[in-house]
């Protein structure tokens, strides 16, 4: 084993935990994100040639982990709720039970993955777009649409 | 940001991830299973099975991460070169000691190929130069992208998006080598290059001795990887360009000693079989003494052995002066067909500077050739 390869299990440890994370805020279910987390973990791996240096390895291995994370909802072809929450937030029982993620959960998935990069993964507008290959401008204003939904919910739940 | 971002941010800090139960077992179990299958491939020489966007072809590449030296302007001499580029390279590399490094020899490595080899409307590929002893070869490329203002695609996170070629490891010249690394410089690391330019470095480590003639090299597809196709790169142009590449050094600079003496490795047997060193490496050839079904069931074990005890190796000169990991990189490999380790040296060493190899807590005298 190199030495890169080393240092390649042990970033991957590290980040594995927030990788879940992110791609179940991508695709909403274990299995899913699982899966996104195993393929992201080969690919990173085989391709640890081009990476070079590990200091931009974790926007990466998230730009590996998002692409990964779309190409599973794409063929799984989950279709996913559009802009208005109003049916899922409606319910009384999901409502009660919010908090942060689940609130990010009733987001559009554009929405849920800008929202976990920047609140989750404290990535600024700049590096978001780089892993979505987005313009700076459409990143801010997914961001500032998922904030004013997110205020919304999480108002709601106050309120409630 | 505003106060909602900020509470936002700590309340997801503040959240507890919540895994799936045996996620951390199953992500460790896979990774284990990536390393051995790495380690594995050496034995058979194989790419791990688990590479996109490069055709499965028999050598390993072990792609060199970090691209500090610097390119020069062309010369005539492939030998004149590598003198600069090393120099280069000395110059701009403060955290290791170069002063056992001897360039002049570079002249008597050198191969005749040099220049240009490819010049179509689209691209341009100059060997700048050759270098062989033994079973060791750096040859530097230099591509000119004819109808590009710049090869930079960079969009931030990787230079994996500049432009280069989808394979760069097909021909003649690949056909029987152990290990090596292509190292892609850009002008955002070398300002002596054009903004439409790009060089590869390839560091080759044969099987055996390189054979003087002429080989082939083959590059094809140029463009950009890009993770979001189904194919995973985007070619500018798609085809392949090949050309010829001599090997015919004027002389022999390397030394081969064949040792064949029994010793362990950890709590495992091992036959040290041979020395191979050129000015560019060290190569030490080994085979593990266990069974086969033994071998197979912890090659791992057996593997990390090695591969943690190949750390403290250590080169002795004649004036007394010690090479250690501070002027090579070691680069263990191994498996069931036979264990090496190679240090990859930072700077030409004189070879017949080099009395004793230290190694696996034994010393072993380099003075005796075959």
């Amino acid at each position: 084993m190199t030495e890169q390869h080393e240092k390649f299990c042990s970033l991957m440890k590290d980040y594995r935990p927030g990788l879940f994370h992110d791609a179940k805020g991508i695709l909403r279910n274990d299995t899913d994100a699982e899966d996104a987390v195993s393929e992201t973990t080969c690919k990173a791996f085989a391709n640890l040639n081009k990476l070079r240096n590990f200091e931009s390895f974790k926007p990466w291995v998230m730009k590996i982990l998002v692409n990964e994370a779309y190409g599973i909802a794409r063929k799984r072809k989950r279709t996913e709720p559009l802009d208005d929450i109003s049916d899922e937030s409606g319910n009384s029982d999901i409502l009660e039970s919010l908090e942060l993620w689940n609130a990010v959960k009733l987001l559009n998935v554009e929405f849920r993955t800008v929202t976990v990069l920047f609140y989750y993964e404290d990535m600024n507008i700049k590096e978001i777009s780089k892993i979505l290959n987005l313009p700076q401008g459409t990143v801010n204003s997914r961001l500032n649409r998922s904030r004013e939904k997110l205020k919304t919910i999480l108002t709601r739940k106050e309120a409630t | 940001m505003d106060q909602f971002d900020d509470m936002i941010k700590v309340k997801a800090k503040t959240e507890p991830i919540v895994l799936p139960e045996g996620f951390e077992e199953r992500n460790n179990t896979l990774i284990e299973g990536l390393v051995a299958h790495y380690a594995s491939s050496k034995r058979t020489l194989n790419f791990p099975a688990i590479c996109f966007g490069t055709p499965a072809i028999a050598v390993l590449i072990i792609m060199v991460l970090t691209c500090t030296a610097a390119a020069v302007a062309y010369t005539l001499s492939g030998g004149d070169f590598f003198m600069q580029f090393f120099a280069n390279k000395a110059n701009n590399d403060a955290k290791n000691d170069y002063s056992y490094m001897n360039t002049e020899q570079l002249n008597d490595m050198a191969s005749s190929t040099v220049g240009t080899v490819v010049d179509t409307k689209d691209l341009t590929i100059d060997v700048m130069g050759v270098i062989v002893s033994g079973n060791t070869a750096e040859i530097m490329l230099r591509v000119t992208a004819n109808q590009l203002d710049s090869v930079l695609y960079d969009t931030g996170i990787e230079p994996l998006q500049n432009y280069r070629f989808h394979n760069d490891t097909s021909g003649s010249l690949f056909n029987d080598f152990k290990m090596g690394s292509i190292s892609y410089y850009y002008r955002d690391k070398d300002k002596r290059l054009a903004p439409n330019q790009f060089e590869i470095l390839y560091t080759m480590i044969g099987s055996g001795n390189f054979e003087k003639g002429q080989y082939t090299m083959e590059l094809t597809d140029f463009g950009y990887f890009d993770f979001s196709r189904e194919d995973q790169f985007k070619p500018l142009y798609s085809g392949s360009w090949q050309f010829n590449i001599s090997f015919d050094p004027s002389s022999d600079t390397s030394k081969s000693l064949f040792v064949d003496k029994e010793i362990m490795i950890g709590d495992y047997s091992f036959t040290l079989n041979s020395v191979n060193i050129t000015p560019l490496a060290c190569t030490i050839n080994l085979n593990c003494n266990e069974d086969e079904a033994f071998l197979d069931e912890h090659i791992k074990e057996i593997y990390k052995a090695f591969s943690d005890e190949s750390k403290d190796c250590s080169l002795t000169l004649a004036d007394g002066t010690t090479l250690s990991s501070g002027q090579f990189e070691p680069i263990p490999s191994g498996g069931a067909e036979g264990f090496t380790l190679i240090l990859a040296f930072y700077g030409p060493v004189t070879v017949d500077d080099v009395v004793s190899l230290s190694l696996f807590g034994s010393e072993y005298s380099l003075n005796e050739e075959s």
